[in-house]
């Protein structure tokens, strides 16, 4: 839940979703309007340097960063890996 | 007022072409592409004969009991008549039964093609003699058995279980697979809607992919390693001409051919244009049949790096849509990836003006944002133009913008 709640905060504080807005881990954030192109660029530079994981070009798709599950579990498998 | 060329008009249903007025005094660049002439029906047969790649057609043709030529549809250009008579020749010379080859359209997401789309995109001949099918993204599937991230992928039954397959389609540039057709008629072309949804989505988190980009364009190269799996026997590949006539045909291996092809798209689109302009007009011919493929027409603006429109310059989009709206069961309205228009970042400082006669304002509003006017009378651009930037001003007009690379 601590990525997820990161996360949740940093979209936020972006000013990408509302702090009042109710978004499930599982809901797509693309089709939610919460995240677009530029957004994911600044969403994968804050996974980096948060988590100290490197996304690889190949990471990039939808499936590792389209849920708020998705993300936790893409960074959790990359600590994983590292350790 | 003067008279300026005119711009090509109504790709299929309206085809012809639209006058633009410009007042006497403005700076007038008509940038065409490089172009080249269409091939005659002996050119056709003679690219046929010699595949790239792989044995010629009707060798790899001779004792299959099941064709599926998949071709793309009517949302985009090529005339493909011609090759697919010349095509089907060759499939009767290798021994193939007329009643053993039926023909699948790989709409993806688009609007399925009734009768007079079928005639106009395969030819009377054609659409009266042979099982024309469209693909559903939503049914007629089979699991393929691969997965595409954590999505199964589907695919179109009859296409799968046909024991020759053969895909035709228009390479020309495309904003994110960097040109079109190749394995991209299959996958989205004849995916199940979870793969077109995937798919899709790469485009909008601008996840790898670009315009012009094809050796190292990793959205491509992925969709082509799932498609060689699922298999394509022979490749047709149509690079069209300003007239949407097949200007260069390369036949074959489903990637060697269509890297010959983007080699030759390459010389035909390329487009040198000013960097001085005050007005930029987009014209979305060829892929001008609806308002939700209009978009294309921004693709010559992502194929340079450098800006060609001054700060705060005008940037007019113009097309046909002869179909209006138009049809995407995934980015249309209501539909799980459409969202509320929003403005365009990559258009910077420049403002936009759309104009069309065949769109009322209440669909464009569902496709672009309120700061963006829309005008359905060129007599109003003209009067914003003028209010804009008096009498000097500099304009340039691409008249096939979803085809132009420029330089």
């Amino acid at each position: 839940m601590e990525v997820i709640e990161t996360i949740r905060a940093f979209l936020i504080k972006e000013n990408m979703m509302d702090a009042d807005m109710k978004i499930d881990e599982t809901d797509s954030l693309l089709e939610e309007g919460i995240i677009d192109s530029l957004g994911i660029q600044a969403l994968v530079a804050f996974l980096e340097e948060t988590y100290d994981i490197t996304v690889e070009e190949d990471d990039l798709m939808p499936d590792n960063f389209d849920t708020l599950e998705a993300i936790k579990d893409y960074v959790e498998n990359k600590q994983e890996n590292r350790s | 007022m003067n008279a300026v060329p005119h711009l090509p008009w109504g790709a299929w249903y309206d085809e012809g072409e639209f006058r633009l007025e410009m007042p006497e005094g403005w700076n007038i660049s008509y940038c065409a592409i490089t172009d080249a002439p269409g091939l005659s029906e002996t050119e056709i047969e003679s690219a046929l004969s010699q595949p790239i790649g792989c044995e010629p057609l009707e060798k790899l043709a001779q004792g299959k009991s099941r064709v599926a030529i998949a071709i793309e549809d009517i949302t985009r250009p090529s005339i493909l008549e011609g090759v697919l008579n010349a095509v089907l020749r060759r499939l009767l010379r290798a021994g193939v039964s007329k009643e053993n080859i039926f023909f699948i359209i790989c709409n993806g997401a688009h609007a399925p093609m009734l009768r007079e789309d079928v005639e106009r995109k395969l030819g009377k001949a054609i659409a009266s003699e042979y099982w024309v099918l469209n693909h559903n993204p939503y049914d007629n599937l089979v699991d393929t058995g691969i997965l595409l991230g954590k999505t199964p992928f589907q695919v179109n039954r009859d296409f799968y279980h046909a024991d020759f397959k053969i895909t035709i389609g228009s390479i020309m540039p495309h904003h994110f697979a960097g040109f079109s057709a190749g394995g991209k008629l299959v996958l989205p072309g004849l995916s199940d809607i979870a793969t077109l949804e995937r798919s899709h989505k790469f485009v909008m988190m601008g996840l790898r992919g670009g315009v012009n980009e094809v050796k190292n364009n990793k959205f491509r190269l992925e969709l082509e390693n799932v498609v060689q799996q699922v298999g394509v026997d022979f490749f047709v590949g149509v690079v069209p001409n300003a007239k949407r006539m097949p200007a260069g045909l390369f036949a074959g291996d489903l990637v060697k051919a269509h890297r010959k092809g983007v080699d030759f798209g390459r010389e035909i689109y390329n487009t040198p244009v000013p960097r001085d302009a005050d007005v930029l007009i987009l014209n979305a011919y060829p892929k001008d049949s609806e308002l939700l493929q209009a978009d294309t027409a921004f693709t010559p603006l992502k194929s340079i790096k450098e800006p060609i429109v001054k700060k705060d310059g005008l940037i007019i989009l113009t097309s046909c849509c002869s179909n209006g709206l138009g049809h995407h069961s995934l980015f249309g309205p209501g539909m799980r990836l459409y969202k509320p228009p929003v403005q365009r970042r990559f258009l910077k400082e420049n403002a936009l003006i759309f104009f069309s006669q065949n769109v009322n304002p209440a669909e464009y509003r569902k496709i672009f944002h309120e700061s963006y006017p829309f005008k359905t009378n060129w007599g109003d651009v003209l009067n914003m133009i003028k209010s804009r930037f008096g009498e000097q001003c500099n304009v340039t007009i691409l008249p096939h913008a979803p085809l132009q690379l420029l330089s």
